[in-house]
């Protein structure tokens, strides 16, 4: 067995056996297909899981250890790596506790509308050519989509709680996110007028091969742009002022406890992941790999990659500090969509100036043509 | 048991169904609850559930745009003006008032010339109509091509609504 | 053919599942016992005074609609970003043009705004 393929070669012959079953039981294909999903779907849900157990402790001793600290050592013995997971366990046995004045209902969807579309985005990332769970045309767009429905549920967890802190910081982020969303779009639009397409398995697919080189290389000032985005879309230092524990306790979630706080923690770092895995496959190859590494397996490299853009993100938290809230708007407004929009036009114009324009005369008759 | 009745197209009709159900509940309780808050997020429901119809019916593109514009979009622009009434502080609302028998009758007019309109269209239901690359590729293709001018007057309507809410915010100079 | 967005509404529930199996786990383990003074709003131990549902400034309804225009015209850019290659090779320049002409009316509106100085956030 070819090892460099092996969880993609395991998952395929998984859907196999198991249209093989359905059809054994005489059952139509659309259980086939609705059981292969499901257990997608799980999977992606123990890797996040482990996934943000870890990134948590992760995070704990980066910050730590740039700050000439230890963070957690003592809890599992090793570097402390169970501390998050008695944290979970912590969490889960809270009492939850709901202000009396606030919004029942409200307060307690809140924490599922957070979490539902985080998980929407794995649909289509591809973890390997095959190993994607489906790969829908719309691609990196339903990311977006569903990544702005997150901005709902912060307004939703800060304005029911009826606290002033958990309403500013809601407000807040809400304007954060929704002004850096323009250029987290723009910067991946130039991508997309590369490859004409907006799967991301076209899009690896454009990087990949001899001859290709990452985007980070052909469209720098998007992947710096989109970089800068993603850090506000998730809330993080230098971005995190809807949370800026010094002036607003904890922004929107301050009256959440117990397993409805873990969901907006565990939102937030899968929210980062996400981000991380777009950046790793839109601009850094994503699974594929130079020729020389063609025995790793391509799940690997792309967690390499993501897990680096990860540690990154981290990096700026624990190095910059906080911008103040209007300089914060200045720089989404005044400096990332003028940038993102001339990243598009330079593009565009090096596109269009490569080629000669030769049918277009004939091309104008007809269009002409079609108007009358 | 015999499950192999469940085609695709009878598990599309049942989701279609479904959201069907969901749109109808959300639409109605936007109108009937007494938060305005409430009712601002059972519309976000209700336009989710349009989004699904979109893509059960195969037009993905329209889909998208419809989660990221309007549910991520015009609902968040919805609950900032909810926040900026005052009216959200005293959580009952009178949501219906003398005229609703009126209100009633026209609703069911137009729900009749509607429907009368969809059945006489000659519309068929779930075929499979979708087009190689998605339909954002033909969507791109038709802009750019046949609706060219539409496309470019949509960026004068565009700048209208900018100019129209700086117009709302007030006068003011750096 | 099974519609592929089936699977958008399968991920959903499972989603819908975990979230909503978590919370009734932790609803059975954990105890409860609520007490006026917990389920006060919380203020740094201070009694808070009036609600917190007050109005709020329209800055965030103006920024809120400048993210409404804006995205809209990222949708239109989607499309033609998508085909733009193709649309290179058939009409050439002429692609580039008709977008730059959409984009420069808005760049003009951005750039009003922000001579205006309603960009400014205060």
């Amino acid at each position: 067995m070819n090892l460099s393929y092996g969880l993609e070669r395991l998952w395929l012959w998984l859907v196999g056996l198991l249209e093989k079953l359905i059809s054994w039981l005489g059952l139509p294909y659309i259980f086939a297909y609705t059981l292969e999903k499901i257990i997608f779907a799980v999977a992606l849900l123990v890797f996040i899981s482990v996934s943000v157990l870890y990134l948590i402790w992760l995070e704990r001793k980066v910050s730590a250890h740039m700050q000439s600290r230890l963070g957690p050592m003592h809890v599992g013995g090793w570097r402390g790596w169970a501390q998050t997971i008695a944290d979970m366990v912590k969490l889960l046995f809270k009492e939850d506790i709901i202000p009396a004045k606030a919004d029942k209902w409200v307060h307690r969807i809140a924490p599922l509308v957070v979490f539902i579309p985080s998980l929407m985005g794995f649909l289509v990332i591809p973890f390997e050519k095959n190993l994607i769970a489906q790969d829908l045309n719309a691609g990196i767009l339903l990311i977006f989509a569903f990544s702005s429905i997150a901005v709902l549920a912060i307004i939703m967890g800060g304005w029911a709680s009826n606290n002033k802190y958990t309403l500013l910081g809601g407000i807040r982020s809400a304007a954060q996110m929704i002004s850096y969303e323009i250029p987290l779009v723009l910067s991946v639009v130039s991508v997309i007028m590369l490859v004409g397409s907006f799967k991301l398995n076209d899009m690896v697919a454009a990087q990949s091969g001899a001859g290709k080189v990452w985007f980070v290389f052909t469209q720098p000032l998007a992947f710096l742009l989109y970089l800068i985005a993603a850090t506000a879309e998730v809330n993080r230092t230098p971005f995190d002022i809807p949370e800026a524990e010094s002036e607003l306790v904890s922004g929107y979630n301050t009256e959440y406890s117990g397993l409805k706080y873990g969901f907006f923690m565990l939102s937030e770092f899968t929210n980062m992941l996400i981000v991380s895995l777009v950046a790793a496959t839109v601009f850094l190859g994503g699974w594929s790999a130079p020729s020389w590494l063609s025995r790793v397996p391509g799940i690997v490299i792309l967690l390499v990659k993501t897990y680096f853009i990860v540690f990154v993100l981290m990096w700026i938290r624990w190095t910059f500090p906080r911008l103040r809230v209007d300089r914060l708007m200045d720089f989404g407004w005044k400096i990332l969509i003028p940038l993102a929009f001339i990243n598009i036009f330079v593009t565009a114009l090096v596109m269009a100036v490569w080629r000669k324009p030769t049918k277009i005369l004939r091309i104008i008759k007809e269009r002409l043509l079609v108007i009358l | 048991m015999d499950f192999s009745f469940i085609s695709d197209s009878i598990v599309t009709y049942g989701v279609f169904l479904l959201f069907a159900v969901v749109a109808v509940a959300s639409a109605f309780l936007v109108v009937s609850v007494r938060s305005v808050m409430h009712s601002a997020l059972f519309l976000a429901v209700f336009l989710l559930s349009v989004a699904a119809f979109f893509f059960i019916f195969d037009a993905d593109f329209l889909g998208i745009v419809q989660i990221l514009l309007y549910v991520g979009g015009v609902i968040v622009l919805i609950l900032f003006a909810v926040m900026l009434t005052a009216r959200v502080s005293s959580s009952l609302l009178q949501q219906t008032n003398e005229q609703k028998y009126s209100a009633l009758i026209v609703c069911a007019l137009l729900f009749i010339m509607l429907s009368y309109s969809i059945l006489i269209s000659g519309l068929q239901g779930f075929e499979n109509t979708l087009l190689p690359g998605g339909t954002a590729k033909s969507v791109g293709w038709l802009l750019m091509t046949v609706y060219v001018l539409p496309f470019e007057v949509a960026s004068i309507v565009l700048l209208a609504a900018l100019i129209g809410a700086m117009a709302i915010v007030g006068k003011k100079d750096e | 053919m099974i519609n592929e967005y089936l699977a958008v509404l399968i991920f959903f529930v499972v989603a819908l599942g975990f979230t909503i199996g978590g919370l009734v786990t932790a609803f059975l383990v954990r105890n409860s016992k609520p007490g006026y003074e917990k389920e006060t709003t919380y203020e740094c131990g201070e009694e808070p005074v009036g609600g917190a549902w007050i109005q709020f400034n329209m800055r965030y309804y103006f920024f809120a609609i400048l993210f409404v225009i804006f995205d809209v015209e990222v949708i239109f850019l989607f499309p033609w970003a998508v085909v733009y290659k193709e649309l290179l090779s058939n009409f050439g320049i002429f692609a580039f043009l008709e977008m730059a002409l959409f984009l420069g009316i808005l760049i003009l509106g951005l750039v009003y705004a922000w001579k205006k100085g309603h960009l400014k956030w205060e």
